[in-house]
């Protein structure tokens, strides 16, 4: 599976990088990799089958308990 | 860099078919309103209203101008781009969250024995090929899916006639005044104001003067379809419509005409499917377009592939099961995107009309 993930990004730096760097985008670069690096990350702990928790299961928790907006 | 322009109808049809893709969303609402729920529709869309006139008038007063936009000029630099960082995890949410969905309805109904990851990895694959596009190819497709959409409600409304009983509909309003409120509230925020996302075009409209009446054009074509849709399965189902967890799918199951017209559920499966595409190609592009505003970035083309990676993988973490997403549905997700939907954009407006009320001219120009 960590295989298949890192082809496929590299697939996407192969398609994107070069471009980037030829019109001296360094901004659009920048970007770019934040993002890049953020879903590489969180795909290869997928791929390690590490639990990520959920967002939104964090969010309902702030929602519920913090805010106590709920109709449950 | 040029911008994309869509026309005010293509515009129209693309608001009507992002509500009539959430018509997969009533379930959060049959299970709270049951029989009641046509009711309830007619409540959202009314309290709907407001909101609309709201993001027509902000539009109206920043011609051209996106929601990101606006945020920066209303809001000024620091608080417009707090503002711009939370729409944008909200447009983030709503793609994974609608993934999700999809994924819970082809994964339970259509493919059970297909893993997961590949059919969440095939659409978003297609939605990315979509959203590199732009907006000028999803809107031209909104426009035929509109009328798909109702070609095949109209289709299975009449071969589903035998099985429609108007005493289904009964018995109506008996059910505590808190769940009325609960149906109002989801209504109005999952698939009315959901159109929020639409304020990132303004700038893509060819005539900006027609966004509000297109707006409203869009909202309403939505609105009569989910509510023909949720009179026709609660006209078939009857008291079940509560505990079904698709009650559309279920409700078109049960056609047999003479015993040869049957399994129409299929049609539905595929324009489902369709729908879902248009919303998450939306939803998805609104998400790079405002990231690329946010950091002024020549294209948004580059994030497509990161950000639908993101996309995917969040759709794998977010719900561990089904009776979680139900739980969000039916009693979170109203309060989650009320802020997004109506406390973010009100302070918006509001900070928009004290500060440029003493213009002579009440529209912003640059």
């Amino acid at each position: 599976m960590i295989v298949l993930v890192i082809i496929a990004f590299a697939l996407i730096a192969w398609l994107d990088v070069p471009k980037l760097i030829n019109r001296k985008e360094w901004k659009d670069l920048i970007v770019f990799s934040i993002f890049y690096i953020f879903a590489f990350i969180i795909a290869s702990l997928q791929a390690f089958k590490v639990e990520i928790p959920s967002p939104i299961l964090g969010i309902q928790f702030f929602i519920e308990k913090i805010l106590h907006l709920s109709y449950g | 860099m040029q911008k994309e322009q869509i026309s005010s109808s293509l515009f129209l049809f693309s608001i009507g078919c992002l509500i009539q893709a959430s018509s997969s969303l009533t379930s959060f609402l049959t299970s709270v309103t049951k029989q009641d729920s046509w009711v309830v529709v007619i409540f959202g869309f009314l309290v709907s209203l407001p909101m609309i006139w709201m993001y027509t008038a902000l539009a109206a007063k920043f011609p051209g101008k996106s929601l990101i936009e606006i945020n920066d000029i209303v809001l000024g630099k620091v608080f417009g781009k707090i503002f711009s960082v939370f729409y944008i995890f909200f447009f983030f949410s709503l793609c994974f969250l609608n993934v999700n969905l999809f994924g819970g309805f082809v994964g339970g109904s259509l493919l059970p024995d297909t893993p997961i990851l590949s059919i969440y990895l095939l659409f978003v694959l297609v939605c990315t090929w979509a959203v590199v596009g732009g907006i000028e190819v999803i809107a031209r497709y909104g426009a035929l899916f509109v009328f798909l959409a109702f070609a095949t409600v109209f289709l299975n409304i009449v071969l589903s006639w035998k099985d429609i009983k108007l005493i289904n509909l009964k018995p109506s309003f008996t059910l505590p005044f808190i769940k009325y409120v609960q149906g109002t509230h989801i209504t109005a925020a999952l698939p009315f104001c959901d159109t929020v996302v639409f304020l990132m075009f303004s700038s893509n409209l060819k005539n900006p003067r027609d966004f509000g009446k297109a707006f409203f054009g869009g909202l309403c074509i939505g609105g009569a379809t989910l509510l023909i849709v949720l009179l026709r399965n609660i006209a078939v189902l009857g008291s079940i419509v509560n505990i079904e967890s698709n009650p559309n799918y279920e409700a078109i199951r049960l056609i047999n005409v003479w015993g040869f017209i049957t399994r129409m559920e299929s049609i539905y499966g595929i324009m489902l499917i369709i729908l879902f595409f248009f919303k998450i190609s939306i939803l998805f592009y609104v998400t790079v377009k405002a990231i690329e505003e946010l950091f002024h970035l020549h294209s948004y083309r580059i994030l497509v592939p990161s950000v639908g990676a993101l996309i995917i993988s969040f759709s794998m973490i977010v719900f561990s099961s089904s009776a979680e997403d139900a739980y969000w549905g039916e009693n979170v997700v109203a309060f989650y995107s009320t802020f997004f939907e109506v406390v973010l954009p009100s302070i918006t407006f509001i900070a928009a009309i004290t500060r440029f009320r003493n213009r002579e001219n009440r529209q912003f120009k640059t």
